[in-house]
């Protein structure tokens, strides 16, 4: 642990003043804040215009490509737009918690960059609790939702402020039991030792490790999903029942907040399924300086979160809302005996194979890899079908 | 709800959303429907309407004889003009020509009876401005001698140009449906509607009005025309009248209507 910031802040206090590891200290908490700043807060406002377009060209359209190249400019305009708006409170709502509100949602989403594995040294807090603090962090969301729907005042925000607890409540527990596989095969909680604890090749990956893990990775992709209110569990913000839900009330920076830390947790889901089950930063090992390593690292974390990312932009542009019974039935009936089962699954696993099988590994592997095969024959079966005229320029 | 149903919903679910994500993959690498308007179109829309489009009003001031037609015939009142007559040289000025483009309702109404084409539609229909009082067009920004229709060919050839695009618009006008030059069809039945042998188009001579029916070798229907030119100075039919007229007889141009119509004008305001 001794790459770990907190560790040497630690040292550096309270301990002998490790002076041979401050220089290091300082250039991780320099990288960090570097990444911090050009990724973690720039990612929420850009991903917006990435996903419209893709949004766009998923419905046959084209999207925003106005503002600077191919649009590529948008979410500034965006929020020069909202930054400009006037913040309207209004007259019956509880100002105080009214303001408060979208500053714990925000909160809730930069707090878990702190235990972020960008790669096998860039990481603020190397906690030994890394995945449970980020699960914790993660679900603080929901008081800043319920909080704003309260002090609006509103029905609609109410409404969508209930909605939002009884669903990010609801869909904690199936996130956390498929959070247990992976934990029961590492025994760690830590983030970067739950990545360690996986190799670069793909049938290494702990979602191929059996199929309980299979399942178990898919059914926390679809609770975080829920959990950062994506489509199709956008319910807390159906804007067809809603009006915008919570957010009715809100204008300017704030409405802006609640919407930054939405797409920005986009990101944190994914990373956190990245981290558990899709071998994180690791990448083959070669005999390269620590900084070419580490940025090697950081780019394979990176386009794995970002593919992650872009699935669930597909999966909002493929799939209608769910029904609030219907929702509550997927967690309650579906994901919750299964997160158990897969759980036990996985703790009799362990016990079989303390270091897991290497014919399970390759068969789950090629079961994935069939899925893919499938997958692209039938797109390809649908394109064949439509006769119309392929375009794979992702701009136009 | 059985076990078997339980298996079963979880199978619809996830063999239904496979699908339903290769469609939507299908749909990611098709070419967008989307028509980039107005920038990136290999045309401008403009170019490629046909010529009878009625988008926005023009005047071609140097053609017009200052009617007053399009004035009588805007049923909403969107043309405002002023003329006044020289007595000595008797010629018409024209002071003001403004067409209200935010009224306008595009009928064509006042192309129709213009005997020169002057005031026709363009195929320009972009109108957004950002003031009510901008969408005034004003034709006339100092008083013009209106146009007088020359005996003969006109000489100037700038305004020959003009007239004879004026011309094809009002012949086009004339024969509803065919925005295609006048075939042999056309001409036999222009022939069956009046007994005069010209083809419209294909008489240079005729293309201003007045002086063709002057010079030009009339048929027998033009001295007819002329006489009834006559007691116009006393009766002043109203210009409905040769609108009329002109559809009664027929899709065939008469220039000897037109020469009618603009002899009728020339009184009016005078009187």
């Amino acid at each position: 642990m001794n790459n770990s910031l907190v560790t040497l802040i630690g040292r550096a206090m309270f301990g002998p003043a490790p002076l041979d590891h401050t220089d290091q200290a300082a250039a991780i908490a320099v990288a960090c804040a570097v990444v911090l700043f050009a990724i973690a807060v720039p990612f929420a406002s850009i991903v917006t215009w990435v996903e419209r377009r893709v949004w766009a060209r998923i419905q046959s359209r084209v999207g925003p490509n106005r503002v600077g190249p191919n649009g590529f400019l948008q979410w500034l305009a965006d929020g020069v737009k909202h930054v400009c708006k006037e913040d309207v409170i209004p007259e019956e709502a509880d100002a105080p918690l009214f303001k408060l509100a979208p500053y714990l949602v925000v909160l809730a989403f930069i707090l878990p960059w702190a235990v972020m594995p960008f790669s096998s040294m860039l990481i603020l807090a190397d906690l030994n609790i890394g995945i449970l603090y980020m699960t914790a962090i993660t679900a603080l969301t929901v008081v800043g939702v319920l909080m704003a729907g309260w002090s609006s005042n509103n029905k609609w925000s109410l409404i969508g402020g209930i909605r939002s607890a009884a669903q990010i409540i609801s869909y904690e527990i199936p996130a956390g039991l498929s959070i247990f596989p992976a934990v029961l095969m590492t025994g760690t909680l830590s983030m970067q030792g739950l990545i360690r604890a996986q190799k670069w090749e793909p049938y290494h990956w702990f979602i191929f490790a059996n199929p309980f893990c299979f399942v178990a990775a898919i059914i926390l992709f679809v609770s975080t999903l829920a959990e950062n209110n994506r489509t199709p569990f956008d319910l807390p913000e159906a804007e067809s029942e809603l009006v915008a839900g919570f957010a009715t009330e809100y204008s300017s920076m704030r409405y802006l907040f609640f919407f930054m830390a939405e797409w920005g947790n986009m990101f944190i889901a994914a990373a956190i399924l990245v981290t558990l089950y899709l071998g994180g930063w690791q990448i083959p090992r070669f005999n390269w300086s620590p900084a070419l390593m580490n940025l090697l690292q950081f780019i394979c974390f990176l386009v794995k979160v970002l593919v992650l990312v872009f699935v669930s932009m597909w999966i909002r542009g493929t799939l209608p809302r769910v029904r609030i019974d219907q929702m509550m039935s997927i967690c309650w009936k579906y994901f919750v005996p299964i997160g158990f089962i897969n759980m036990i699954g996985t703790a009799i696993w362990v016990a079989f194979f303390p270091h897991g099988s290497r014919l399970m590994e390759m068969a789950m592997f090629a079961l994935a890899l069939a899925i893919v095969a499938a997958f692209a024959w039938r797109v390809a079966y649908f394109t064949r079908r439509s006769r119309m005229e392929l375009y794979f320029h992702p701009t136009i | 709800m059985g076990v078997a149903a339980y298996f079963r919903h979880i199978k619809e679910a996830v063999v239904t959303i496979f699908d339903g994500m290769a469609v939507t993959a299908s749909h990611l690498i098709r070419k967008p429907y989307t028509i980039q308007y107005p920038d990136r179109i290999p045309a401008r829309v403009q170019d490629r309407l046909p010529f009878r489009y009625r988008g926005i009003l023009d005047v071609d001031l140097e053609i017009c004889t200052g009617c007053l037609a399009c004035d009588r015939a805007c049923p909403i009142d969107c043309i405002a003009m002023a003329i006044e007559k020289n007595a000595q040289t008797r010629e018409i000025i024209i002071s003001q020509f403004d067409i209200d483009i935010a009224k306008c309702m595009y009928c064509g109404l006042c192309s129709e009876p213009c005997p020169t084409g002057a005031i026709h539609h363009t195929t320009e229909f972009e109108g957004a401005d950002y003031s009510l009082e901008s969408l005034i067009r004003r034709f006339v920004v100092e008083p013009v001698v209106a146009y007088k229709p020359k005996k003969g060919p006109e000489p100037d050839p700038a305004v020959a140009s003009l007239l004879e695009r004026g011309m094809k618009y009002v012949d086009q006008w004339a024969q509803p449906g065919s925005d295609k030059p006048p075939t042999p069809k056309a001409a036999s039945s222009a022939q069956t509607a009046t007994p005069q042998p010209a083809k419209p188009a294909a008489n240079p001579a005729r293309m201003p009005a007045k002086g063709a029916a002057a010079a030009a070798p009339k048929p027998s229907a033009a001295p007819a025309r002329k006489g009834a030119d006559g007691q116009a100075v006393t009766q002043s039919p109203p210009a409905e009248a040769s609108v009329d007229n002109r559809e009664a007889t027929g899709e065939a141009a008469n220039p000897a209507i037109d020469t009618a119509g603009v002899r009728q004008r020339d009184k009016t305001p005078a009187s």
